[in-house]
């Protein structure tokens, strides 16, 4: 049992504290911005936690993108790369109960995958890994707490550019994504669609997904030679 | 508004959970290489209605200061690799170009 220490289990989420913590603080100023509520934002961060997801979700929830069909499909396919995570992590929980496995697996996040992986302690001891998971899942919901709160701090958010902040975060994401030419491909020609089919045409919101899953299969079919590195 | 994170909760959960059930499964490369390229479509297709608006005449029209300090913000975020940074030096020039 020596492998589950307090002090690798902290050392290992420290990290992913001190990434989290600004990145709710954020989605709270935000989710009060969009009225969101207090009751509603912390159960976003409770229930969804997903960092992109929850600020998808904040726009859909600001257009009035509300259907419960179109709300599941946009955040289902933003998060989908859940999918391949869990499937990733899946060989280390090898000797783990199901339990184990069900109170572990809601909790994968891309930070706390990317922290397990590279500690070989608490990969696949269930109470480390869980540990380090829980620690974040906390980190997340406190944060998102103190930036709702702050958010009732500011006067006037269109002068101090806030409106704004929830597209800069947006093109900030999906920067760091860009890896490969493939993805670059995807950026353009899904930008490119976009503005045909919604300020062209002025075809809705909702056709955009269409954009996306377009420019997802462009720029995949782009890519599928090799895969070359930017 | 219940209904709303439950549709997210459950849409988040389905990703986490699934693969526990069919741990032999082994993924196709292409279909791996697609999901890949999800995320960004998708954020990429949501974001560029931000960069409109409907204004007094009829149609839409472009938001150039957004468009503007949204390829600023490409930069920062290109170059710092820091999402907070990103968000932040958005918010500010558009307080800059609001102010003068």
């Amino acid at each position: 049992m020596s492998n589950e220490r307090p002090e690798s289990v902290f050392k290992s989420a420290a990290p992913i504290v001190f990434g989290y913590l600004p990145v709710a603080i954020t989605f709270g100023l935000l989710a009060n911005q969009q009225q969101l509520g207090i009751a509603l934002t912390l159960a976003m961060s409770a229930f969804v936690y997903a960092g992109a997801s929850q600020f998808v979700g904040l726009t859909l929830f600001a257009t009035g993108n509300t259907a419960f069909f179109t709300v599941f499909v946009t955040i289902w396919l933003v998060n989908l790369r859940h999918f391949i995570l869990s499937l990733a992590y899946l060989p280390q929980t090898e000797g783990w109960s199901l339990a184990a496995k069900l109170r572990f697996f809601p909790l994968l996040t891309d930070e706390t995958f990317a922290v397990l992986m590279n500690s070989k302690k608490l990969k696949s001891a269930p109470s480390g890994a869980f540990a380090v998971a829980i620690i974040s899942y906390a980190t997340w919901g406190i944060g998102s707490a103190i930036g709702f709160y702050s958010g009732e701090l500011v006067p006037d958010p269109k002068k101090l550019g806030l409106d704004f902040a929830l597209t800069a975060m947006f093109v900030g994401i999906i920067v760091l994504f860009i890896k490969r030419r493939s993805h670059l491909v995807t950026l353009v020609t899904t930008i490119l669609l976009s503005i045909i089919f919604y300020g062209v045409f002025d075809a809705g919101k909702n056709s955009v997904l269409i954009a996306a899953l377009l420019g997802s299969g462009l720029g995949w079919y782009a890519g599928r030679e090799k895969a070359i590195t930017i | 508004m219940t209904m709303f994170v439950f549709a997210m909760f459950l849409a988040t959960q389905v990703s986490r959970l699934s693969p526990i059930a069919f741990s032999r499964l082994k993924l196709a490369k292409g279909f791996e290489s697609w999901l890949g390229h999800v995320p960004i479509a998708i954020l990429s297709a949501l974001v560029v209605p931000e960069f409109f608006y409907h204004g007094e005449a009829s149609g839409l029209q472009v938001n150039w200061l957004f468009v503007a300090v949204g390829v600023f913000c490409m930069g920062v975020g290109y170059v710092s690799k820091n999402l907070l940074l990103t968000t932040f030096a958005g918010i500010f020039a558009v307080a800059v170009f609001r102010f003068f």
